[in-house]
């Protein structure tokens, strides 16, 4: 015993474990890229929903998209992704300036589109997480996604007529720092690539608008021009607003571009606009707290318990001394995460688990044989302490009421499938062992009462099958769940006595049940919950 | 005392008193015969320690074991036996109180026989088990006379 940590040592150790293991399953999707087959594919923004109101009659022929090259020192984009840029771009510049005056011809524009991501890890913490296999998961990402955008207009201003190109050199960054990625998880780094490309998206929107409304005519020589009007302006109109072109579902509208400088120059014939943006995150406080915690469920959940104590006979064979079942039905809010992607996963996972229930043996009394030269009396039993002396039943089931609470951190491993974009159904498999657990019981019997607390360690283990509906577009998942929860061996505080198996007794030739004292108890824990989820 | 004459000229009623006498005899002989002094021995069969006999009473109703003392000096624990002497003849009824389960703060049982036990001379061993009492049948005590 010299050796072994001090209890304290032990409780700071879990409550250290438990908050990160809290923390690393509100952060983590870890998801290996080589399964997902997306990790770092280039998605580009879907194009709007909403039809924009069109700011002027300048832009009533239109702007399309003449030119795209795209580019990407992460890898070399494909063909389909290149397509993929087209159409998003192309889609996006048809919401925003929809072509309403047939006669007059569209704005033609040029856009070379270039876009990368910076990640610098920690290798040894990488080596901890293998290692590990997952359990260690401080594995911090940083990083930035960069997306450089050159756009070109050479066409004379619908205002002015007067001839000259306008150029806008646009850089978008969105630096990132993740605590909990390990090396094989690309979904934070696209995450952030994402909402580059959402902010720059938006920026191309800004500038040809800005263009297109601003009167040459009236500025008769070149002078710098008006900043473009910001995506988040509060100047924005309602119409605007609502015509925001780029609300598609995996980046959401609190995405902002702050531009953090810009400058303007004539170079002879041409504008050149030079712009420098900083992703941000702007949210409100609810959906502040939301993200931290990954999502919050509302739900009603219904399970039942089933309880065994299991002894050894004169044989030394293990038999079922006591048995119980008991059923749970709620209504709370608890933490949730909707699954984005197609894959398998390691994560940790906080749990909890509190079932009220009463165990018991089996009824009944021995019958006894005749035996010659005695007489056999049965007994009446009654209460000498209570009042009345009321008849007790001494066939009665020992039972006992017990209160268990388990508080665990464990390991998960599971596959979840996806299907679909903007809304989204799931169905996901997973298990694993609860590797530290604090135990709580409480056994009582009329004025009897024990309880006591202890640390387990690989004492339970837990499955979970799920289904679901996310709508991204709203934050809402409506969800199904069906949970399994096994405790292999649940003590008790001290040993509890039930009556056993009957036995004979050659010695005085009667048959008796003696009495066992039970040490632990194993319990199976089925659930279904269901609920609704708002998720971010 | 049986008080007999005698005749030769009525030999069969002679013969027809002899067994009269036997059978009387025989019958008193089956329920009352004098095996000693009253001894009771009380033997606790339960099937757990922790739960000793804490009273072993002796009365006259089946519900009135209160009204009764406790003839036991201490616990009896399990498989402990004790002799309990002058016990008055008669029909009694045994109540053996003690706890309900081996636990501490546990709630106390009365074991009652649901019938009278006829407690005569001899020596009686009465068998406590956890649910039920067995009564063997008197043997003579050390103390009975020939």
């Amino acid at each position: 015993m010299r050796n072994c940590p001090r209890p304290g040592a032990w409780s700071a150790l879990l409550v250290l474990g438990l908050v990160g293991g809290l923390a690393g399953c509100m952060r983590l999707q870890l998801i290996p890229p080589a399964l997902l087959g997306r990790a770092g594919h280039a998605q580009a923004p879907k194009p709007p929903r909403a039809t924009a109101t069109p700011p002027g009659a300048s832009d009533a022929g239109g702007v399309t998209l003449r030119n795209l090259i795209v580019r990407s020192s992460d890898a070399p984009p494909s063909t389909s992704e290149e397509i993929e840029f087209r159409y998003a771009l192309s889609q996006t510049l048809d919401q925003a300036f929809p072509r309403r005056d047939l006669s007059r011809p569209p704005l033609q524009v040029d856009i070379r589109y270039r876009y990368r991501t910076e990640v610098r890890r920690w290798p040894v913490l990488d080596i901890f997480h293998m290692i590990t296999l997952g359990f260690f998961f401080v594995t911090p990402e940083k990083g930035t996604a960069t997306v450089n955008v050159d756009l070109t207009i050479d066409a004379p201003q619908p205002t002015t007529a007067r001839a000259h190109t306008y150029r806008v050199r646009l850089h978008v960054r969105a630096p990132y720092k993740s605590s909990f990625t390990p090396w094989y998880n690309h979904s934070t780094r696209q995450k952030y690539l994402n909402q580059a490309h959402l902010v720059a998206f938006r920026k191309i929107v800004a500038h040809l608008r800005w263009w297109l409304a601003r009167g040459i005519a009236a500025q008769p020589k070149p002078a710098a021009p008006s900043p473009p009007p910001r995506a988040h302006s509060k100047a924005r109109t309602p119409a605007a607003r609502r015509a925001h072109p780029l609300a598609w579902y995996d980046l959401q509208l609190h995405v902002q571009g702050e531009s953090k400088s810009i400058q303007r120059k004539w170079q002879g014939n041409t504008i050149v606009v030079t712009e420098q943006v900083k992703v941000r995150q702007r949210r409100t406080p609810f959906a502040k707290i939301v993200k931290l915690l990954g999502g919050l469920a509302v739900g009603y959940s219904y399970g039942s318990v089933w309880a065994r104590s299991k002894v050894r006979d004169e044989n030394g064979d293990r038999y079922n001394i006591a048995s119980g079942r008991g059923t749970t039905n709620s209504v709370g809010v608890s933490l949730f995460r909707a699954p984005r992607n197609s894959g398998i996963y390691f994560s940790p996972t906080v749990g909890f688990l509190w079932e009220r229930f009463s165990l018991g043996d089996v009824a009944g009394l021995a019958e006894q044989n005749a035996q010659e030269g005695a007489t056999d009396i049965p007994a009446i039993a009654t209460d000498p302490d209570a009042p009345g002396r009321p008849l007790l039943d001494l066939g009665a089931s020992w039972r006992y009421r017990l209160i268990m609470t388990s508080l665990y951190l464990g390991m998960r491993a599971g596959g979840v499938m996806v299907w679909g974009r903007e809304t989204q159904f799931y169905l996901g498999l997973e298990g694993g062992a609860n590797l530290a657990e604090w135990r709580w019981m409480d056994v009582s019997w009329d004025r009897y009462r024990d309880r006591d607390h202890a640390f387990a360690g690989a004492g339970s283990f837990a499955g979970r099958l799920s289904m679901g509906l996310t709508i991204r577009p709203w934050h809402l998942t409506f969800f199904i769940q069906g949970a399994y929860e096994y405790f292999r061996a649940f003590a008790y505080p001290h040993p509890v006595p039930f009556r056993g198996r009957m036995a004979w007794d050659p010695s005085v030739g009667v048959w008796q049940r003696p009495v066992q004292t039970a040490e632990a108890l194993s319990l199976h824990a089925l659930r279904f919950y269901c609920g609704v989820a708002v998720v971010y | 005392m049986v008080h007999t004459t005698h005749s030769t000229a009525e030999p069969h009623r002679r013969w027809l008193i002899a067994l009269l006498a036997l059978g009387i005899l025989g019958c008193a002989g089956k329920g009352s015969a004098y095996l000693g002094p009253l001894e009771i021995d009380v033997i606790y069969h339960g099937s757990t320690a922790d739960r000793p006999i804490e009273a072993f009473i002796l009365h006259t109703e089946v519900d009135n074991y209160n009204e009764a003392n406790n003839l036991l000096f201490a616990p009896l624990e399990l498989d402990d036996a004790t002799r309990l002497t002058d016990i008055p003849y008669g029909e009694w009824y045994i109540t053996v109180i003690r706890k309900q389960r081996p636990l501490p703060d546990s709630p106390r049982v009365a074991m009652t026989t649901a019938d009278p036990v006829t407690l005569h001379s001899g020596r009686h061993e009465i068998l406590i088990f956890d649910d039920f009492f067995r009564v063997m049948d008197p043997v003579s005590s050390e103390d009975a006379t020939p």
